[in-house]
């Protein structure tokens, strides 16, 4: 007998029975759902977590104390370590920027008054990746003169003073203590958290001056020509500030760039991923042996039917095969219907939940042959025992 | 010639002191075309005969030809084919299966033979319409009556051109009526050339056919020709 006629036996028999062959298959889809929306959302997550990090520039790195270092005031870094560093490497850096970050109060008619003020250098677009729409970013005059100017988001220039036009050369007062001009606007990019407070661009000296902030930094970002390798240049950058605080030997410093951290939270959220797969696939091995039980039942429901098969010249491998196909069928199926499930379950989260989601051919194709798989794997019992049945004792069951 | 030639066959069960002889040095031929029924009371040992006969089983010594082939070299694989292709069974309870028409039913020998779809059809068509059956070709079992399942049967024992026929009491759930068309169907089928061996225990029945061979304690304890003289008409 050959396949197509085993296949449409077993479609025969899968029909003949609707409800319990979908009940059988509930087992598998509601394991392969949830396997599918799990992965969805995982992709989804670690795809917007590249995006962002992508949006922040990847040929930048930071150079900071090594973890669990406790660094000595001198062996902090400085403005002094920022200037050499350009001095020394300055046919590979675009720039070298301290990192001050601190908050503060917008004294304006706005819903949110919090404004996180970032340091500066003059290469902004190419250091934080932002797209200036209007005015122009901060020069070397700007700096050495530490003048009292910002760079904000467009929709909080919007917010302020009705448009871009309006808010340039405004000035804006922080804290009832500084008034900055408005000398440049940046496009706000659209975050993936759906919430994100405005953020200020400030040239970091003026940040030292006004807030005292700048003795000493925890780390420097340092923005690379495209051609320079971030890895390769960490290490110069580490033994070259080393050997200035004269601790070469201690290893204090180190440098991360964006990719790695990229790779970092990938690893992490395919873990995760990984993990709560792992836990929904258990109602994968659940629900296969619902399909073995049922597949128990179905032959011995069968059994004469079985023996009039033997008797009328069926072989062991067309019984096995008869039955091995209705157990793949009943899994495959449910395993599409349940990829098909988990494909609107995570449309209606990314929905719901503003996530987004992302699915695979593989995932797809990976969810089908893991359902038919299990389908062999707990209809193998079943069938062989179907098949090894004695055809008059087959025949004599009633 | 010799469609069926058993010498010394012997069915023992179980082992050593618990067993059973079912069937005892039992020797007997029937040639082709020939319509012959063995009977005897329960616990004779005719349905033991009956299933190595039928090749669901095999003897446990002595030799069994089916149109010339040695059936004891066989393994079950080997049987199976054998049934398919050598012996067309007809039970006494139909056993056709409950979810399938009349046609599919028949054509299942055909299905394990690997025959064509199309083949499969009209040769079904064809042994269907020998017994009667073309208006319910479509019908389930359950929608036809206990003569019409047992037509059925035969056409599925007909369908792959058996060297046998072989029937398990086949009037055993019928009523009266259908009993004797089953049997003038069958007197049919003998006329057109089919070898036809009944196994039962209605004595009407054997005495239907032209050869009667009688089962006591796993022995033949009587094996006669019955002449008989055709009504003239």
């Amino acid at each position: 007998m050959n396949l197509i006629e085993s296949f449409k036996i077993a479609i025969a028999s899968i029909m003949s029975n609707k409800f319990r062959s979908f009940l059988t298959m509930l087992g598998l889809i509601i394991g392969i759902s949830s396997v599918v929306t799990i992965v969805a959302i995982g992709n989804g997550s670690q795809n917007s977590i590249k995006s962002t990090l992508d949006n922040l520039g990847t040929n930048v790195i930071t150079l900071q104390a090594s973890r669990g270092v406790s660094l000595s005031s001198t062996e902090k870094l400085n403005i002094s370590d920022v200037e050499s560093l350009k001095i020394k490497f300055g046919g590979e850096i675009l720039d070298v920027v301290p990192q001050i970050s601190m908050s503060a109060t917008i004294m304006e008619d706005v819903d949110d008054t919090s404004l996180t003020l970032t340091s500066s250098g003059d290469q902004l677009s190419s250091v934080e990746s932002v797209n200036m729409l209007y005015g122009r970013e901060f020069t070397l005059e700007d700096l050495e003169k530490m003048k009292n100017n910002i760079i904000v988001d467009n929709e909080l220039a919007e917010e302020i003073y009705g448009s871009l036009d309006e808010a340039l050369g405004q000035q804006l007062f922080l804290n009832s203590q500084y008034s900055y001009k408005i000398v440049g606007i940046y496009e706000k990019k659209d975050s993936n958290s759906g919430f994100s407070t405005a953020k200020g661009y400030v040239p970091y000296t003026t940040l030292q001056k006004n807030y005292n902030a700048g003795v000493t930094f925890n780390s420097i970002k340092i923005a690379l020509e495209s051609d320079v390798d971030p890895s390769a240049f960490g290490d110069k950058a580490i033994s070259y500030i080393g050997a200035k605080k004269g601790n070469a030997e201690d290893h204090k410093y180190t440098t991360y760039s964006l990719e790695e951290q990229i790779e970092m939270i990938s690893s992490v959220m395919g873990s995760l991923t990984l993990l709560i797969s792992s836990i929904a696939a258990i109602s994968l091995v659940v629900g296969g042996i619902g399909v073995m039980n049922i597949m128990l039942v179905s032959v011995t429901e069968r059994t004469r039917e079985i023996g009039i098969r033997k008797a009328l010249g069926a072989k062991y491998h067309s019984i096995l095969m008869q039955f091995l196909i209705e157990s793949v069928v009943v899994s495959g199926l449910g395993g599409i219907i349940g990829t098909i499930l988990g494909g609107f379950l995570s449309k209606t989260a990314s929905r719901l939940m503003t996530l987004e989601t992302s699915i695979d051919v593989n995932t797809v194709i990976l969810a089908t042959v893991f359902s038919a798989t299990i389908g062999i794997v707990f209809g193998v019992y079943p069938a062989s025992k179907a098949a090894k049945l004695d055809p008059i004792e087959a025949l004599r069951y009633e | 010639m010799a469609i069926i030639e058993m010498k010394s066959l012997t069915k023992v069960y179980g082992q050593k002191s618990l067993s059973v002889k079912a069937i005892d040095d039992i020797d007997f031929i029937v040639e082709e075309n020939e319509y012959l029924a063995i009977t005897g009371p329960s616990g004779s040992g005719k349905s033991s005969l009956m299933n190595i006969i039928g090749c669901l089983d095999r003897a446990t010594s002595g030799t069994y030809k089916l149109d010339d082939i040695s059936i004891e070299s066989y393994k079950s694989e080997g049987l199976a084919e054998i049934r398919n292709r050598k012996i067309g069974f007809v039970f006494q309870s139909f056993n056709l299966i409950p979810r399938m028409s009349a046609l599919h039913n028949v054509e299942l020998p055909l299905i394990y033979a690997n025959v064509s779809s199309e083949e499969r059809r009209r040769r079904s068509e064809e042994a269907l319409k020998i017994v009667g059956l073309t208006d319910r070709m479509m019908h389930k079992p359950n929608e036809l009556s206990g003569g019409q399942k047992q037509r059925v049967a035969i056409a599925r024992a007909l369908v792959m051109n058996p060297a046998v026929i072989l029937v398990d009491e086949p009037t055993g759930n019928l009523d009266s009526h259908s009993t004797e068309e089953i049997l003038v169907l069958f007197r049919d089928l003998h006329r057109q050339g089919k070898t036809i061996i009944i196994v039962t225990h209605e004595s009407e029945v054997a005495h239907q056919t032209d050869r009667n061979i009688v089962i006591r304690d796993g022995k033949i304890v009587e094996d006669r020709k019955i002449f008989r003289v055709e009504a003239a008409v």
